[in-house]
């Protein structure tokens, strides 16, 4: 599959860019990351100028860079400063619940989604059409923020339904999900009525109906095949907001992961850390867009056999 | 005599904490990830507080009369310079990791700080003018010092100095700081990366210090804590609320009031300096003294607290917070608030009041640049509120905490916010009023060689009455030149669910972790 085989040759110059940028802006910060590392209390500035001699901040920004390269492509993404581990080793801890969390999200997301769309465009103009409509704006309104301690509060503190803080078992990924999914879910519900509407409206639909097939047939196997198509867009261009979302997500409902270790790095100029998340998630996007594509080429084979989709 | 402001609203009509019930996991929630369980390495507070779990240090301070207590060293002496402390060590201690505790220990303990591998910063810091240590037979151990320094006492009862057991030290090397090893009431267990950790009772401990008369000197009452991070306040007090975590410290002093009611309830307010507003002295208009005293007198700390802290807290008196050794209490007489003559002062200086209520003079209006960060914006904001019917205009700029420090310390701020915790009064007022720090933490950007000249004193005289001298003349000078106003007490408030027995806390708001109990 050439067409595969180009597009994931594209990650590693853009890795490369993406990872001097990300280099590049951290250390534009004023200050250096000693003075980040120092916590709750002050230091003396005889204690700065040893620590930045001790970590290299005192090295010209095209030493650091050249030696974090060397050490990356040896597979050695270097040592938090703050916590001192390797940031391979804490990148991958935390992968797997962020994982969770977008995977569950965007089931959610899209089930909920695509049922509430489908609904409507099978009862356009109706009232069910329009009560679908204005939840659909409402969720796509919500902030997350409010929305999730609002769950919180509800199910977790006054209900006891589900726990507060953690990521252990099913029932820590329901809260989160919702509040993630929700966004998600209205943007769907939206495209996919608008969607299957004007796929309802075209010919070859009119025809599946005058051979006689029937009208569920008609709906699951001819208009939300071709409905569905463009939406796998739509979840490419969301999984940034996806992400950006978990961050806060993670916080409020104190879920290890991805966006948490951004977060703190970010607070920490733990540079390590900042490096290796956004690099990671740099590569993420670009393999789920590469997905996405081939998904999309797959789906619709009008895609697969046109001249080259550069 | 100082009267110590240490507000206790706990459970104190308990039973004796030996008699206490024993048995259970308590879990205990706060905001920051601690960073590493190596004294040596660690920065963050709560990872003191876990440390003070695991390890015990020489001695101990008593917060009601500012004595030492004898901990891993039973008895001590100090040589007529101040040069040299012998200390004699407790028999029979073992670290967890079942090696004898011994000279060599507390040797290896202190040597270890200056390997830059471990890039120790208060550790190494409170180890002073550190000459070496000798082990003179397996339970004796003297400290030297190239210079006198009178408060090596001070620093060896706080966590940095705690001592480690040489064995797991040199088996984990640079990976210690993940699986500490002391002598103290509570063993390691776990601590998932970036979440929670897990220590045990430590059945072998019987050397607790004996700091008040109900201190648990046996094995812990609880059979594990487990330290649990909660970054988001609201998520941290729901938790409380739900029976997740069955302390919760740190509460926000908006939920305080409203929690007291469910919950036990603890506040204190630690040693060390109270949160101050540190004055520019070297950026118009704050480069004027006579604006700073004008400040000094038309800002009401009183005011300014209860509007920032919900009610909860008490405003600062001085220099100091109350509960520090060397705290004087003339420095709060000093500038008495009184509106009428701060304005007086000012229009005497030539501040005219101008349009929108802010005073100007030759064209240039008296506007004061305030970055602080979010933790603090309270507090600015009150500020702000408070000195407009002055004739001041604040700006207030919320930014991340290390961009705001930062800022203060490149001298662009007219006021800047920051507290500290610390038992040695000597090192708190030299982090941020001693010219060695000019580009750090000296906020107010002084170079005054009054006060260099007596801390230098005060870190080194053998004469106790003269360091307390000392340390009055430079919180006497730094209010009189208003170099910082004190706005509010750093306060700790603590929530607990009722079956939480035993809570009291040290003179830096540490948890007294061998003493707590679970009711049955």
């Amino acid at each position: 599959m050439w067409y595969v085989a180009r597009r994931g040759a594209l990650l590693v110059p853009i890795l490369l860019i993406v990872s001097f940028l990300v280099f590049a802006s951290v250390h534009l910060e004023p200050g250096s990351p000693v003075e980040a590392l120092v916590g709750d209390q002050p230091l003396s500035v005889a204690t700065i100028h040893r620590l930045n001699a001790e970590y290299g901040f005192d090295q010209p920004l095209w030493t650091q860079y050249w030696r974090f390269l060397d050490r990356a492509l040896h597979g050695d993404f270097g040592y938090s400063y703050r916590y001192n581990l390797p940031i391979w080793n804490l990148v991958v801890h935390n992968l797997r619940p962020t994982g969770e969390l977008l995977g569950t999200s965007l089931l959610f997301g899209i089930v909920l989604g695509s049922v509430l769309g489908i609904i409507a465009a099978l009862r356009a103009g109706s009232f069910v059409d329009t009560g679908v409509t204005f939840l659909a704006t409402v969720g796509l309104s919500l902030p997350g923020f409010w929305f999730g301690l609002l769950l919180l509060y509800w199910f977790s503190v006054d209900l006891h339904l589900f726990p507060t803080i953690g990521a252990d078992g099913l029932k820590s990924l329901v809260l989160p999900s919702i509040t993630l999914g929700v966004i998600l879910a209205a943007s769907i519900a939206r495209f996919m009525r608008s969607s299957l509407i004007e796929v309802m409206q075209q010919d070859y639909i009119t025809t599946a109906r005058s051979k006689g097939v029937p009208e569920h047939v008609v709906v699951l196997r001819h208009a939300l095949r071709n409905a569905s198509a463009p939406l796998l867009s739509i979840i490419g261009l969301q999984a940034g907001v996806l992400f950006a979302g978990a961050v806060i997500v993670e916080h409020i409902f104190t879920r290890p992961g991805i966006g948490s270790l951004l977060v703190n790095g970010i607070e920490n100029r733990d540079f390590p850390v900042i490096q290796g998340t956004i690099l990671l998630v740099a590569a993420w996007y670009v393999l789920l867009n590469l997905f996405i594509d081939v998904a999309y080429a797959l789906a619709d084979p009008r895609i697969r056999h046109s001249a080259r989709p550069w | 005599m100082v009267a110590a402001m240490v507000t206790v609203a706990c459970d104190t009509a308990s039973a004796s904490s030996r008699k206490a019930p024993s048995g259970g996991t308590l879990t205990y929630g706060f905001e920051t990830l601690p960073d590493s369980l190596d004294p040596a390495s660690a920065v963050q507070s709560t990872s003191e507080e876990v440390i003070k779990a695991i390890y015990n240090t020489l001695v101990y301070l008593d917060p009601t009369n500012r004595k030492f207590v004898p901990g891993l060293a039973t008895s001590w002496s100090i040589n007529k310079s101040g040069t040299v402390y012998t200390f004699h060590l407790r028999r029979g201690v073992r670290f967890q990791d079942g090696s004898p505790f011994n000279a060599a220990a507390v040797k290896y303990s202190f040597d270890r700080l200056s390997n830059p591998a471990l890039k120790s910063t208060s550790a190494l810091t409170s180890l002073g003018p550190y000459k070496g240590s000798q082990a003179v037979n397996a339970t004796t151990v003297k400290v030297s010092f190239t210079q006198s320094y009178p408060g090596f006492l001070t620093a060896a009862s706080q966590t940095p100095l705690s001592i480690v057991s040489p064995t797991a030290a040199k088996k984990w090397g640079s990976a210690f700081g993940q699986h500490p090893v002391g002598t103290g009431p509570f063993t390691f267990v776990s601590w998932t990366p970036g979440g929670a950790v897990t220590v045990q009772r430590n059945a072998a401990y019987h050397w607790g210090p004996k700091i008040t008369s109900k201190s648990n000197v046996g094995p812990a009452h609880l059979n594990e804590i487990v330290f649990d991070p909660i970054t988001d306040p609201n998520a941290a007090v729901a938790a409380l609320q739900s029976g997740t975590i069955d302390v919760l410290e740190r509460v926000p002093a908006s939920n305080f009031g409203q929690l007291r009611s469910q919950f036990g309830a603890y506040s204190m307010i630690p040693s060390g300096a109270p949160y101050l507003l540190f004055v520019n002295t070297e950026k118009a208009p704050t480069d004027d003294l006579k604006v700073r005293q004008a400040l000094a007198m038309g800002l009401d700390p009183v005011q300014a607290t209860n509007i920032a802290w919900f009610g909860q807290n008490k405003a600062a008196a001085g220099i100091l917070s109350p509960a520090t050794i060397g705290y004087d209490p003339s420095t709060a007489k000093i500038y008495k608030y009184n509106l009428q003559q701060a304005e007086q002062v000012l229009t005497s200086d030539g501040w005219t009041v101008g349009s929108g209520g802010i005073r100007q003079k030759n064209g240039q209006k008296l506007v004061l640049t305030f970055e602080t960060n979010s933790t603090f914006e309270a507090m600015a904001t009150a500020v702000q509120g408070l000195l407009k019917p002055l004739g001041v205009q604040v700006d207030v700029r919320v930014a991340a905490a290390a961009d705001a420090a930062t800022f203060a310390s490149n001298g662009n701020n007219n006021l800047s916010l920051t507290g500290y915790l610390s038992s040695d009064p000597v090192g708190t007022l030299s982090f941020f009023f001693s010219s060695k720090n000019y580009g750090g933490y000296d906020w107010s950007r002084i170079k005054d060689p009054m006060i260099d000249s007596l801390l230098a004193d005060a870190a080194s005289n053998p004469s106790p009455a003269k360091r307390i001298k000392d340390l009055d003349s430079i919180q006497q000078r730094i209010v009189t030149q208003v170099y910082a106003i004190g706005l509010s007490q750093v306060i700790r408030l603590f929530a607990y669910a009722k079956s939480v027995g035993g809570f009291h806390t040290d003179t830096v708001s540490y948890p007294y972790w061998e003493d707590l109990y679970l009711k049955k």
